[in-house]
């Protein structure tokens, strides 16, 4: 301890205030001690500011940057390779009228903004929708000439025309769902060909070989991320990771536990490496069981493979009755004026109408369980399973719903984007590699697996609740490795987060 | 010990002082400071007798 500080401690314990001359003596010497304190104090603040910045790495490796955004850019097309799905699926519009007919959970504005996407939809594949193409019912007809009219989702002439016209007929979204629906149908070869065109234009030939890329690319994009030295030492510095859990004594603690015999480093880091790619996978093969079982099951179930056919057929039905009502409504007015009395047809459009609602639920589930069951066979890996079911996000939802039936939509979209990153996850070695009537135990496949690289993973340590801690295990090895091999040495980046802490704090006393 | 005496505490360059060093250092000033803020604010309201 610094002898002065020592001396200056002592002072004011010895120091008497047993009067007013003495108190006056005592805080004139006290004064001055906190004035040469808070000089040294400076000082030391500058000094560890400097060495602060001579420790931290500031220079972010550019390599990843760039391979981020290379990354970025190929992703943009990976919507194009799934076999599974057809244009609706695609093109989002089965995203954006699932939440259109789910009005009732979104207000006015996003109600229009989803019409508006689904308008734009049509626009991108080159069918330019106007007023005359809504006619499922009169105020549909009403509402849509002033959506066109307005462009403006949030325009307050049509929230009042929503607020009119929804008493008149509270279906009026469902309605304008429906006639969306039913322009899809009429404008597919349109959506079809611009998505096979589309694959042409980005230069994708070969889906495989594209796929292949991308994942070769984020293989090593992931690696040098979670290997990178300046991203390490950043998530010590802002606490993500606790530096005191890194020193060499505690992680040799954890690798022994997990190691069955010394061997060579090199393999076993390698080993390590692998593991932990390994229990990202099993991880979300966990996450994901649900789905894979649900999907199984539509599989197994053989009388699935012809649904569609016969509700497609009592939906063309449907929308030639209304087809036909709207053009006799035309056909009166022309004749009769605009004031002719044509609510008959309105009545058999509007009966129609909840028959169609009806019909396009059961089609929405048809078309899976048809595509469950006529695209998987006994050759189909649980990752292509996990494809399938990526592709139809509205009954993937649906399967995420069965054990939590008050899922979000904020949560059901953070699994629908988990699961993505776990399809296109390119260290996937097992639910790429096991069938679907393949009933080998998991478990059992990577303890083997590892015990064979003197690695000494149990079962507990596999069980859903014990996954994370060995999971951090294993990173934590990992971590520490990297640090070692780095240019940046543990005590200096120990001390870096302990300054940092002591700058912040001087940042944040100063501010206050 | 007069003034001149106060006027500076480091009696050895903070450059021979390693990373540790100069932590510890930090927080036995950072302690102080608070230990002799405290002594003021009871001298300054003191209880002291004429």
């Amino acid at each position: 301890m610094n002898k002065r500080l020592e001396q200056y401690k002592e002072l004011l314990q010895v120091l008497p205030r047993n009067n007013v001359k003495n108190s006056r003596i005592y805080m004139k010497k006290a004064m001055l001690m906190k004035q040469a304190a808070t000089i040294y104090k400076d000082e030391l603040l500058q000094d560890i500011k400097r060495r602060y910045q001579s420790i931290v790495i500031e220079q972010e490796n550019e390599e990843i940057k760039n391979l981020e955004n290379y990354l970025e850019d190929m992703k943009k097309n990976l919507y194009l390779l799934s076999d599974f799905n057809d244009s609706y699926e695609k093109s989002g519009l089965n995203v954006t009228l699932y939440d259109l007919k789910k009005f009732y959970k979104n207000d006015l504005t996003k109600v229009n903004q989803d019409i508006q996407v689904s308008i734009e939809k049509f626009l991108l594949v080159g069918v330019k929708l106007g007023p005359s193409d809504f006619n499922y019912g009169e105020e549909v007809e009403e509402y849509m000439k002033l959506f066109f009219q307005e462009a403006n989702p949030d325009s307050e002439s049509l929230k009042d025309s929503f607020d009119k016209l929804y008493w008149k007929s509270p279906e009026l979204i469902e309605h304008i769902y429906l006639n969306l629906r039913y322009l899809y149908f009429s404008y597919k070869k349109s959506f079809e060909k611009y998505y096979d065109n589309k694959l042409k234009d980005v230069q994708i030939t070969d889906k495989d070989k594209y796929l292949k890329e991308y994942q070769n690319y984020l293989a090593k994009y992931l690696l040098l991320k979670s290997s990178d030295t300046k991203i390490l030492q950043d998530q010590f510095l802002d606490g993500t990771l606790d530096i005191k859990e890194y020193d060499d004594a505690k992680i040799n603690k954890l690798r022994e536990s997990l190691i069955l015999k010394e061997t060579n480093q090199g393999m076993l880091d390698e080993n390590f490496l692998k593991l932990s790619y390994t229990l990202f996978e099993y991880k979300n093969y966990l996450r994901f069981k649900k789905v894979i079982d649900e999907i199984k099951k539509i599989h197994e179930d053989k009388g699935n493979k012809s649904l569609t056919k016969a509700i497609l057929k009592k939906i063309s039905k449907c929308e030639k009755k209304i087809k036909k009502m709207n053009k006799k409504i035309r056909c009166r007015r022309r004749f009769r004026g605009p004031l002719a009395n044509v609510t008959k047809f309105y009545s058999v459009i509007d009966a129609n109408l909840i028959e169609l609602k009806d019909l396009y639920n059961e089609y929405d589930e048809a078309k899976f369980k048809e595509k469950v069951s006529t695209s998987l066979n006994e050759n189909s890996t649980l990752l292509d399973i996990l494809v399938l079911a990526s592709s139809y996000k509205n009954n993937l939802a649906k399967i995420f719903k069965i054990d939590n039936e008050d899922m979000s939509d904020s949560d059901i979209l953070n699994e629908e984007k988990a699961l993505n990153e776990f399809i296109f996850y390119p260290n996937n070695t097992i639910i790429n590699n096991i069938t679907i009537n393949d009933t080998r135990d998991l478990v059992t496949i990577i303890f083997d697996k590892y015990k064979l690289m003197n690695i000494n993973i149990t079962n507990e340590q596999l069980e859903d609740a014990n996954l994370e801690s060995v999971i951090s295990m294993v990173n934590k090895i990992l971590v520490n490795n990297y640090i070692n091999r780095s240019n940046i040495k543990y005590a200096d980046l120990n001390s870096a987060c302990e300054m940092k802490k002591i700058l912040d704090k001087e940042v944040k006393e100063v501010k206050e | 010990m007069d003034e001149m005496e106060m006027e500076k505490i480091d009696e050895v360059s903070l450059d021979s002082l390693s990373n540790e060093s100069i932590l510890e250092e930090f927080k036995e000033v950072d302690a102080f400071l608070k230990v002799v803020e405290e002594e003021i604010k009871r001298t300054d309201i003191g209880d002291s007798d004429e």
